[in-house]
């Protein structure tokens, strides 16, 4: 699997702790749209599931 | 995931989660809706869940309206606002209400009346959704991303994060000019920059 690598340089230059957290975030989410878009909707969907079904019953 | 956006479509094979299931379930009851907000991310991958999934509807006069109710209940939905139909229709002139299956409060479908300008525009640019067998409509992309930055502007940071996620899993085969435009009619280009 691709590894996950954050844009430091964009997380060093956060002005406070909220914008940091923020871009750590967007990162990780552009890090799961581009496993989205390489691995099958099987794979993606039953990690999804696990998440969305520990809530929703 | 395919998605062409020339044929408005998009084809998922995906395991249906809870949520999922919730959502169709209901869906295959109306005929005339469309659905926004974060249930499109997560349908299209996000990584959260939701207590609630908002649908805008055509809702035309009360008649209508009482045959709909009957087959939302028949078919073991309840309207967690109100048990009285005309009451619920009143509401729908100044807010969504909400159904969920009998004696549960989540996960609940807000039914919200088509009335403004973005409600109309998602409901006439629509994308179908084939789930296996199942088909439901969802907002177009664009609209979606535009409107969930809007939404953001209050750092409001889930909002963001679904914007960014439809934007990266879709930004080659996005209409950019499109895209463009309804972030400037929504006054969301300083969003736009912190999800490029």
């Amino acid at each position: 699997m691709e590894k996950y690598k954050p844009d430091l340089e964009k997380i060093k230059n956060a002005k406070t702790e909220i914008e940091k957290n923020l871009i750590e975030r967007l990162e990780f989410i552009k890090y799961w749209a581009n496993y989205i878009k390489t691995h099958s909707d099987k794979e993606w969907s039953e990690q999804q599931n696990m998440l969305i079904n520990s809530q929703i019953q | 995931m395919e998605y062409n956006p020339d044929k408005k479509e998009i084809i998922l094979d995906k395991e249906l989660s809870n949520l999922d299931k919730f959502v169709i379930d209901f869906c295959r009851l109306i005929d005339d809706y469309v659905i926004v907000s974060g249930y499109v991310s997560i349908l299209l991958g996000r990584s959260r869940a939701s207590e609630d999934v908002d649908m805008l509807v055509k809702v035309s006069n009360l008649d209508n309206f009482m045959k709909l109710w009957k087959k939302i209940y028949e078919a073991g939905f309840e309207c967690i606002n109100t048990s009285k139909p005309e009451e619920a229709f009143e509401m729908l002139n100044e807010t969504a209400i909400k159904f969920s299956r009998k004696n549960l409060a989540v996960p609940n479908m807000e039914f919200k009346k088509i009335s403004k300008k973005e409600h109309i525009y998602s409901y006439e640019n629509k994308l179908k959704v084939i789930i296996r067998k199942h088909i439901l409509f969802i907002s177009p992309i664009e609209m979606q991303i535009a409107y969930k930055l809007m939404l953001g502007k209050g750092n409001n940071n889930k909002d963001i994060e679904d914007a960014k996620h439809l934007y990266e899993l879709f930004k080659e085969k996005l209409n950019k000019p499109e895209l463009f435009k309804l972030i400037k009619e929504m006054d969301a280009e300083k969003e736009f920059k912190r999800i490029e």
